[in-house]
């Protein structure tokens, strides 16, 4: 290589304009890459933007044909319906027969034994009881049906008082029977 | 010299404020592009949303058809004050198919949710007619619970007895 004979100044000057030309070189390229950037991206954005409209207007016409609909007349009719069939359900489970208590006492009957009356009514400690007024021909007949009373599943215990036992013969009884909570008894309700 | 040298500087100028100028509206452009795609995005996913509510009324709505005969015979099984002489005629229809006399002798219907809708009447047959009786009476479509018989001969004919019963029912309604 020769040896520069420009002078100093110059020299400066030409390294300068190099340096310019140099960055308008990188400014030019870059310009070209956002100006190709933009060029790409403004499909994308027109389309975005001319379906914005569309979209957002198929959702208003979606939630004007949802609130035609009367969504909460429904849910509350549908409320009432199941508040109902639980209600009915638990009723349902509190339901309990009478039929069998009474087959079963007419089972337990036994000639000489002569039933005046009956009342199946509540005591006083919530549980249900049978009240049996009758005449037996003999004490023991009468002890007899007692215990087959005491012996039958449905029933708890039988409170049957001394003067039960007073005649031999003849003898007329009043015992109360009180039934078994499994068998029979009053669910409070909800 | 220093003539280039300002067109130089002029176009380097130009390019800069150019290249300022594109950068400024590529990143407005991008912007509004994450924006726009965010508002679509949030409106479709509420559409599809409200689609899949709609179906579900839809749904809903024809089950509630196919049940109707279901939920009728529901609401049938609630007694209240309007309907309360349907389960009274039952009741008659019950003691004429067994061959008891029927008589009913008091009603009290509840005002307040605590209080119970109780049916007092009074049947006479055989021992055996009554237990008939109340075996149609355990399976009536009323669910309710007998709280009180009270079984005695009546007058000296021992074949034919007298019953008093009290009968709770549960499934009362209070509305019509």
């Amino acid at each position: 290589m020769f040896p520069s004979l420009l002078p100093q100044e110059y020299k400066k000057e030409v390294r300068r304009e190099k340096i310019l030309r140099n960055i308008l070189a990188l400014l030019s390229i870059l310009d070209a890459v956002l100006l190709v950037g933009i060029v790409f991206l403004l499909p994308s954005y027109f389309t975005l933007t001319f379906s914005q409209g569309e979209v957002i207007r198929r959702f208003e016409v979606q939630q004007e044909a949802l609130q035609r609909q009367n969504v909460q007349e429904l849910e509350n009719t549908i409320r009432q319906i199941n508040a109902l069939a639980m209600l009915h359900q638990r009723n349902e489970s509190r339901r309990k027969s009478v039929a069998p208590l009474l087959l079963r006492f007419a089972a337990l009957d036994i000639p000489d034994i002569a039933l005046r009356a009956m009342h199946f009514f509540e005591d006083k400690t919530g549980a249900f009881a049978v009240s049996l007024q009758g005449n037996a021909t003999t004490r023991n007949i009468f002890l007899a049906y007692v215990r087959s009373l005491e012996n039958t599943d449905e029933v708890a215990a039988v409170r049957s008082p001394v003067d039960n036992l007073l005649s031999e013969a003849d003898v007329s009884f009043s015992i109360e029977v009180a039934l078994n909570k499994e068998f029979y008894s009053y669910v409070t309700g909800p | 010299m220093l003539q280039v040298h300002k067109k130089t500087l002029w176009y380097t100028v130009i390019l800069l404020a150019l290249f300022l100028l594109l950068g400024g509206s590529i990143v407005l452009l991008y912007q509004r592009i994450v924006l726009a795609s965010a508002v679509i995005k949030e409106a479709e996913g509420a559409t599809a949303v409200l689609k899949h509510k709609e179906q579900g009324i839809g749904n809903n709505k024809r089950g509630l058809e196919e049940l109707s005969a279901s939920l009728a015979a529901l609401e049938k099984s609630f007694v209240s004050q309007h309907t309360f002489v349907q389960f009274v005629e039952l009741l008659e229809q019950l003691a004429q198919e067994t061959g008891v006399a029927f008589r009913a002798q008091g009603a009290v219907l509840p005002t307040s949710p605590n209080e119970k809708a109780i049916l007092r009447f009074e049947i006479q047959g055989s021992y055996a007619a009554l237990v008939r009786f109340f075996i149609l009476l355990d399976a009536v479509p009323y669910a309710g619970f007998t709280e009180d018989i009270r079984i005695a001969p009546l007058g000296k004919d021992a074949e034919t007895l007298r019953a008093s019963v009290t009968f709770t029912i549960f499934n009362f309604s209070s509305t019509p």
